[in-house]
């Protein structure tokens, strides 16, 4: 099997994100980064009048609206975006059509094009349509992740079509139509007047082996894709889409790919329908990276935005490349976790963008993070809105992990240990392992004070029964604060998700034990020698039944 | 069984409080309180903004320590103690030395006794007992619930019993004697310059039927109580105190008290340790509440607390005097506000009145409002956040309804989307299964025509869920902010229970495994056969 061979950060591992999925990953991300700089976090509900003024969507679920506060100031933030982008920019951001005639007024190039409003009817647009060079795209003012975007339209034929699909059917009035630009499409990210991120982004594919079908492949492809914490929430899904684009070029799930070949499943190169990030930033030359960084200079009160481009190969293009689009609330997954090539820190960008005087704060090894499913439990039900994560430790992080064998398992033990633990400013947890042992884990910015903590296991006053300790340097995640994790909680829903989750894992290890274990029985059983030595066993059986 | 008239608030029922036992009730109705008249609610950890500077204790685990802001002001409160009352003044009314001391500068009765340190010998104390004249009290100087208290010693042999007892079985060396003053016991709790609430508190006692023993009026008494917000954690124990006192009496637990015989179990009238609450707040008088509020102010800074006290009746010249015992900054309250007999005093109302005065009667209409105290709790247990600010509550009436829906429609996604429905039209409540498979759902809010609007929000989800009809009736319990997906966790709890088993089986399985290979390899014959093993290797392999 093929690894995903992307290189994500280091301080953002797959453990670190798991709580974290789709835009809460965003949020998650850039949050982390200000808050492991020293800056207060706090998560909000959507019921908080603090983003009132703030234009957000889709904030039902808690674990998109968070602030960021030094001694100084507070800055809100929507997953990436934060409060220094200004409503009329978003907005702008939001209609393709007006992007447009801000990108066109700044000498940005895009395009050729223009939108057309609810009211405008299909023949005035055909009419437009003509004073273009085929091929076009026809696509809605207003959808997100490429919905209704119709692409490579060849001749008027497909064009009506395209407008009777577009608005029609899919019921989007507002559009745009403009030339097709052929060449490979990219996203940048844009901090002021740098670009810290590119990568191409791959429609939904698979490479064949000539082995496996193509319904094979792509349960092979997203096996790799589960493995990759940004992209296991967006596997491809074989819709109708898919169906057709795959006969129109002679295939069915059911033939074999040959070995080396590529094959494109759809058009859409979205990340969310099943395409690939592949990071490409220090291959882009700057000529291109200086016009998005002008893309979004143009728009009024920006300032950090992700812009999409296509890198012009159609020679009587004369710009090296078009502006597609922009968002002030793009994702950034792609680019911490790229399917192939280096992850790009942006949430490190934005945060110096907000918070310059933490800039020097490199968090690059920083193991420590918060659960986002512990801290957003009560704001879940609405019955807080809002939340103040505990301040993250600062300064190197020190961590063991101790094994502790004996009379050990009882809760009263580790409540006396969280206590010792948090009085000593430790971050870390208990854990029942099977029979007489228990895992702590202590981290702490006091070296002294988390090797010291080996003495502490033993001083429980009320009789601690610890037969050995065994330790080691544990260079795993940490969460900030103390858990005592217990089996069984279901005081709450979110408790009992997590108790679920974490019963399913141990049941799995135990299993595995098990057969394990059976295994080796199994294996002194069926061994020849054993066999041979039947003899042997009786006469010993003899002998020690006579003692 | 005692019969018993007692009147509770009703905006203090104790569903609200079922989740707060101990010393979070107290933290829990304040907060409340503050809360439901429109102050920002936050939750906080141990040491976290102004309570590094605030004398608290035991606040390992949240619960205890909350803040209540108006637009222009935060208070921090320890459980029923606000930020008003000082250090200093916490740590006096923690001294009964010292109290003692203060109350005899300002001519506050109190009876008449003496502080003895560590240093001094047994018969020193014993001496001064005997000089006091008996009865006399001993007690630690810094017990509390009641520890150590021995009341009514009347021989010098009963002294020395209790010095060795106190000052040595219990180890507080520190002590005091002082005179017994035969009384009721009150304590009275006060805001400013007003007694805002006082219970007369009786011994723990049981009162017999002719029929059952001492130890099963016991157990009978603790099922009443257990039903009490107050007493449920407040049981009556029988331990060696309460022996050796009904032993005294002549009582053992296998008596049989007559019909109507009253039996105490203890001298101390301490709640914690089984003692009943009752309301006396009318009937106490001017002059005893009088001296309540001069032992307050006596102390610089306490400017409200409780004041236990106890009433001397002469019946000879028709008087009573309150003796002032001690004081305590950070008082339970539950006795208050739940009495076995007479009426709740709202003490929750008073301190809040206080700190902001300018809520005053600002609470009318949403009294059955409130929040669940463990789910804004979960995050600060285990330290990942610092501070919760619990869901503003709804300033205004709030109009509630039930809609049962009938169908198939015990789909949890449905469940959530109905949630989520329910957050977009600023509605609290919450969703329950039925045992035939309908559903309950409970909506309320301030917006009535929200409320009425949520029956088109059951049939939006055909996917989910088959709605044949929904039938809807006024709603005039309780509500909880926020919205609580309650099928959730009992499907969960069933998957969990089966998880659960599979999990001690394999445990079960995998141990007689090890044991058994254990077994094999510890056998005999095994380690004798190793050669041969080595040989059979090296012909495998060629």
């Amino acid at each position: 099997m093929k690894k995903f061979s992307g290189v994500s950060l280091p301080q953002l591992t797959e453990e670190i994100v798991r709580n974290a999925r789709k835009t809460r990953l965003d949020a998650f991300a850039v949050a982390l980064e200000g808050w492991r700089r020293g800056l207060k976090l706090k998560w909000y509900t959507k019921d908080t009048p603090h983003f009132d003024d703030m234009i957000v969507f889709g904030v039902n679920p808690p674990g998109r609206l968070f602030s960021l506060s030094s001694e100084k100031r507070t800055h809100f933030f929507f997953r990436t975006r934060g409060d220094k982008v200004s409503n009329e920019a978003v907005e702008i951001g939001s209609e393709k059509g007006d992007t447009k005639i801000w990108l066109d007024k700044a000498g940005v190039p895009i395009p050729q094009g223009k939108g057309f409003p609810a009211e405008a009817t299909d023949e005035e647009i055909i009419e437009y349509s003509r004073t273009l060079d085929y091929p076009l795209v026809f696509k809605p003012t207003n959808a997100s992740l490429g919905n209704g975007v119709v692409t490579n339209l060849r001749d008027e034929a497909e064009f009506r079509d395209a407008v009777n699909y577009v608005r029609h059917e899919l019921g989007y009035e507002e559009v745009i139509v403009e030339q097709h630009v052929s060449g490979k499409e990219y996203r940048l990210y844009v901090v002021e007047d740098k670009v810290i991120a590119v990568y191409n982004r791959i429609p939904a594919n698979i490479t064949g082996d000539g082995k496996h079908t193509i319904e094979e492949l792509i349960e092979l492809k997203n096996y790799e894709r589960r493995q990759n914490a940004r992209l296991n929430s967006c596997l491809i899904h074989t819709d109708q889409e898919i169906t057709e684009f795959i006969t129109e070029q002679g295939h069915s799930f059911d033939s074999v790919l040959e070995k080396g070949k590529q094959l494109m499943l759809r058009e859409k190169t979205n990340v969310s329908s099943g395409g690939d990030p592949i990071d490409v930033t220090d291959e882009i030359p700057d000529n291109i990276k200086q016009i998005a960084i002008d893309a979004v200079k143009a728009i009024p009160g920006l300032h950090h935005a992700g812009v999409d481009i296509i890198v012009n190969e159609d020679p009587a293009i004369k710009q090296p490349a078009v502006v597609l689009e922009i968002n002030p609330t793009a994702q950034i997954g792609g680019a911490l976790f790229p399917l192939r090539g280096k992850a790009r820190n942006i949430p490190a960008a934005i945060i110096d963008y907000y918070f310059p005087e933490t800039k020097g704060i490199d968090t690059s090894d920083s193991k420590i993070y918060f659960d986002m499913t512990t801290v957003l439990e009560p704001l879940e039900d609405r019955t807080a809105i809002e939340v103040e994560v505990a301040p993250a430790p600062m300064g190197k992080l020190h961590a063991k992990r101790y094994v502790v064998i004996g009379d050990v398992q009882r809760h009263h033990y580790h409540r006396w240990l969280k206590k010792q633990a948090l009085d000593r400013n430790l971050n870390g947890h208990v854990k029942n392992m099977v029979f007489d042992e228990i895992e702590i884990i202590i981290a702490g910015t006091d070296k002294k004070e988390v090797d010291g903590f080996r003495q502490i296991l033993k001083q429980y006053p009320q009789g601690s029964k610890v037969a050995k300790i065994e330790e080691e340097v544990w260079e795993e995640p940490v969460t900030v604060g103390f858990e005592i994790t217990e089996r069984y909680n279901t005081s709450t829903l979110r408790a009992a998700q997590y108790s679920l989750r974490k019963m399913n894992q141990e049941l799995a290890r135990l299993t595995k034990q098990k057969n394990r274990i059976n295994k080796d029985i199994s294996h002194v059983f069926n061994s020849t020698s054993w066999k041979f030595s039947t003899p042997i066993r009786k006469v010993g059986e003899i002998v020690k039944g006579k003692k | 069984m005692e019969e018993v008239k007692k009147e509770w608030l009703p905006h203090l029922h104790d569903e609200f409080v079922s989740e707060a036992d101990g010393t979070l009730l107290d933290a829990y109705v304040v907060a409340l309180e503050g809360w439901r008249r429109g102050l920002t609610l936050r939750w906080h950890v141990k040491d976290s903004e102004k309570f590094k500077d605030m004398k608290t204790w035991f606040v390992d685990n949240p619960g205890l320590l909350f803040s209540l802001s108006s637009d222009d002001k935060t208070h921090y409160f320890f459980r029923s103690r606000g930020d008003f009352v000082t250090n200093e003044a916490v740590e006096i009314g923690m001294d009964k030395a010292k109290t003692k001391h203060v109350f005899r500068e300002k001519g506050i009765p109190t009876p008449e006794g003496k502080y003895f340190s560590k240093d001094e010998s047994d018969d020193q104390v014993l001496e001064y007992a005997q000089q006091l004249g008996y009865p006399v009290v001993l007690k630690p100087i810094d017990g509390s619930f009641g520890k150590g208290v021995v009341a009514n010693i009347t021989s010098d042999g009963e002294m020395t019993y209790s010095i060795d007892y106190v000052r040595h079985e219990l180890g507080y060396k520190d002590v005091i004697v002082e005179k017994y003053i035969p009384g009721e016991d009150l304590r009275l709790y006060v805001v400013d310059d007003k007694v805002v609430g006082a219970i007369k508190r009786i011994p723990p006692h049981v009162i017999g039927d002719g029929i059952n023993s001492l130890e099963a009026l016991i157990e009978l008494k603790n099922e009443e109580r257990s039903l009490s917000p107050r007493l449920s954690s407040c049981l009556i124990e029988s331990n060696k105190e309460l022996l050796d006192y009904i032993g005294r009496l002549g009582y053992s637990l296998n008596s049989v008290p007559e019909k109507g015989e009253q039996v105490f179990l203890s001298e101390k009238a301490n709640i914690s340790l089984g003692g009943d609450p009752v309301d006396v707040l009318e009937e106490l008088s001017t002059d005893i509440k009088k001296t309540a509020v001069q032992a307050m102010k006596a102390i610089p800074g306490l400017v409200h607390g409780a004041v236990d006290m106890l009433l001397y009746k002469d019946v000879n010249i028709n008087q009573e005097t309150g003796y002032v015992i001690e004081l305590n900054p950070t008082s339970q309250l539950g006795g208050i506000l739940y009495p076995v007999k007479g009426k709740a005093r709202d003490v929750p109302a008073a301190i809040i009145d206080y700190y902001f005065p300018e809520t005053k009667g600002r609470r009318q209409e949403n009294e059955k409002i409130y929040f669940d105290l463990f789910d804004v709790l979960e995050p600060l247990q285990s330290r990942q956040a610092h501070v919760s600010t619990v869901t503003p509550s709804p300033q205004g009436k709030v109009y509630a309804k039930k809609y049962t829906v009938v169908g198939d429609v015990q789909d949890i996604g449905y469940h959530r989307g109905l949630r989520k429905q329910a957050f977009e039209r600023y509605l609290h409540g919450f969703v329950m299964n039925k045992e035939n498979g309908d559903i309950d759902v409970i909506v309320g809010g301030l917006d009535p025509e929200m409320v009425d609007d949520f029956k088109n929000a059951f049939w939006e989800d055909e996917e989910r869920a088959t709605v044949l009809a929904v039938e809807e009736m006024p709603y005039d319990e309780p509500l909880k902010v926020g919205f609580e997906v309650k099928a959730d966790i009992k499907t969960l709890k069933e998957e969990l229970e089966a998880l659960n088993k599979e999990i001690e089986q394999t445990t079960l399985e995998m141990k007689k495994a090890e044991v058994k290979r254990r077994k094999l390899y510890d056998s005999l014959s095994w380690k004798t056969t190793k050669p041969i093993r080595v040989l059979g290797a090296i012909f495998k392999n060629k």
